[in-house]
């Protein structure tokens, strides 16, 4: 007993220092990979997975549908969990931070800022891409992850034109 | 303040200030703690007195923890703390003619400079013989330069190198310091030599 | 027990929680991952292509627009005024200059949404500010501006200045991408070199 006093203040500056440790833990804000590695990832093609891939191992993923709860009762796919994009860093769990997210909604531009916000909080999260099915999709633009890079138009220059 | 609190935006000046400050608080602590006596530097090596290795080594794992708990709390950005470039037979070589300089001086740099600062002739001697050294260097730089650019490795970490994680890379740094604590205090119980200083005062 | 005994233990217990403690990668002049979400979710930072075609037709010289193409893609056409900075390539600090300053907006642009939005990220995330992103990318303009047609027989007074629009930026897109090769090459060096002499260079 009489050692455990001498420790006393040895004690409390620990418990103090893990205590702020466990706060910044718990909060976390922070990212876990640097700016060049989430831009080395955003290089990476793999990413993309297409819906048929998907169909043959579903119980792989954790599928989440990005967009609002109107779009989501209008159309979903099977088994696909609702986390609307303004909601998505309050529905982050204990439980669903170590599974493979699998993403998709009507957004393209909120469907990547979705997934890069969560690469940086560590978690592992891919596209779903609807390319191939386009027909059975009821959303308008859902389909075109993969294709959205794609020029749809071609470009014709007028011949006409002399410089001045 | 170098890369901490980096966003304060300091002027060039404080930032010299503050170097100075703490280049000041560094050279007094050294003196205060004995460091100025060639003594202390040569018993490291004898084993009879190992404070040199003790302190140096508690600051290094005060500043080791320190910058990771630092880096932790975002205080700290440790991408802009300078890492020294690893030339594998440079460093080698360069390693044993200091080693062997700190022996038969009795000084390192920064002790060096503590003892001339309280007068000590040999001091002053040791810091003419490293101000001759650099010159020759730099003179005969062309003859050597091929060995001392050769097997560059870049800026590497240690950590990095084995494949561990910072935090652990530290943690086994302490326990290998804490162990050689224990180790240094025996070994100065062993090589025990008697005090004289009170003969040289008498 | 002695001090040095007390010392080592507090050292060894810190050193144990650095273990477990995640590699934290926040750097001290990239915003928190919270606010880089909230910034996100805002809809300020789109662009509309109509937004575009007006500043275009105005010569608005407070937007800059940043091709994010490859070179291939940006020297076949482009939008006028635009500056090429392929994404393989954004982390180049050559371009540092042109993306983290403080006067001009940005708008970021691509095919689609897929690499404009990818860059964004990634510059707002470096603690870049004034960029945006062009909603829809060439595609967009393409659907929007280019094959705009005059329908139906009444134009409200509105509609009417948004079609002009339209159509001025057109002819000026044709105009400029159809332009022989070695004019266009000279008009873009011209003009980044303009640029550069405004902002003090890209060092």
């Amino acid at each position: 007993m009489k050692r455990f006093k001498s420790l006393r203040f040895i004690i409390t500056f620990l418990i103090l220092i893990s205590a702020i440790v466990l706060a910044r833990l718990i909060r976390g804000n922070y990212y876990m990979i640097s700016a060049d590695k989430v831009y080395e990832q955003s290089l990476d093609t793999d990413e993309i997975i297409p819906f048929n891939q998907y169909e043959i191992s579903p119980e792989d993923f954790y599928l989440v549908d990005l967009s609002n709860e109107k779009l989501f009762q209008q159309w979903h796919v099977e088994n696909a969990v609702n986390i609307p994009y303004m909601d998505l860093l309050n529905r982050i769990s204990f439980k669903n931070k170590y599974q493979k997210w699998l993403i998709y909604s009507n957004n393209i531009s909120e469907t990547v800022k979705a997934k890069m916000i969560l690469n940086q909080k560590g978690i592992k999260a891919f596209y779903l891409d609807f390319a191939e099915i386009n027909n059975n999709v009821a959303y308008k633009n859902v389909n075109s992850i993969g294709l959205d890079e794609k020029f749809k138009y071609k470009f014709r220059p007028d011949s006409t034109i002399r410089p001045e | 303040m170098g890369p901490v609190i980096i966003s304060l935006n300091l002027s060039e000046w404080i930032n010299l200030l503050i170097g100075f400050l703490i280049g000041i608080g560094f050279g007094f602590s050294l003196e205060q703690a004995g460091f100025s006596s060639s003594r202390k530097l040569a018993g490291m090596f004898y084993g009879y007195d190992t404070t040199v290795l003790k302190v140096f080594f508690t600051a290094a794992i005060v500043a080791l923890l320190g910058s990771q708990f630092l880096s932790y709390f975002g205080l700290l950005d440790l991408d802009l703390v300078y890492v020294n470039h690893y030339y594998v037979g440079a460093s080698i070589v360069g390693g044993v003619i200091m080693g062997a300089g700190f022996i038969m001086g009795g000084f390192c740099p920064g002790t060096a400079m503590s003892a001339a600062s309280i007068g000590k002739i040999d001091a002053f001697v040791f810091l003419l013989g490293g101000l001759v050294g650099a010159f020759l260097f730099a003179e005969t730089y062309p003859l050597i330069e091929e060995f001392a650019t050769s097997s560059y490795k870049g800026p590497v970490k240690i950590s990095d190198w084995i494949g561990i994680s910072d935090g652990l890379f530290a943690f086994i740094l302490i326990i290998a310091a804490v162990v050689l604590f224990w180790f240094a205090e025996y070994a100065e119980k062993r090589f025990k030599r008697p005090d004289i200083i009170e003969d040289i005062n008498s | 027990m002695s001090f040095r005994v007390k010392f080592s233990i507090m050292i060894i217990v810190l050193g144990g929680m650095l273990v477990f403690l995640p590699s934290i990668q926040n750097k001290i002049n990239e915003p928190k991952l919270s606010e880089l979400f909230e910034v996100s979710t805002i809809s300020n930072i789109y662009f509309s292509v109509d937004q575009i075609a007006k500043s275009m037709v105005r010569e608005d010289t407070s937007i800059l627009l940043i091709d994010l193409r490859s070179p291939e893609e940006y020297k076949a056409f482009n939008l006028p005024g635009s500056i090429n900075i392929p994404y393989n390539d954004l982390l180049n600090r050559d371009w540092q200059g042109y993306l983290n300053q403080k006067s001009i907006k940005n708008v970021l642009y691509s095919n689609g949404d897929f690499t404009s939005t990818s860059a964004w990220i990634i510059v707002t995330r470096l603690g870049y500010e004034n960029n945006f992103i062009l909603k829809g990318g060439l595609n967009e303009w393409y659907n929007t501006v280019m094959e705009s047609k005059f329908e139906g027989r009444k134009i409200t007074a509105k509609e009417n200045a948004l079609f002009e629009t339209r159509t001025k930026a057109k002819i000026l897109f044709t105009e400029m991408n159809s332009l022989p090769d070695s004019l266009k090459v000279k008009f873009i060096a011209a003009k980044r070199l303009k640029e550069q002499q405004l902002d003090g260079g890209c060092n």
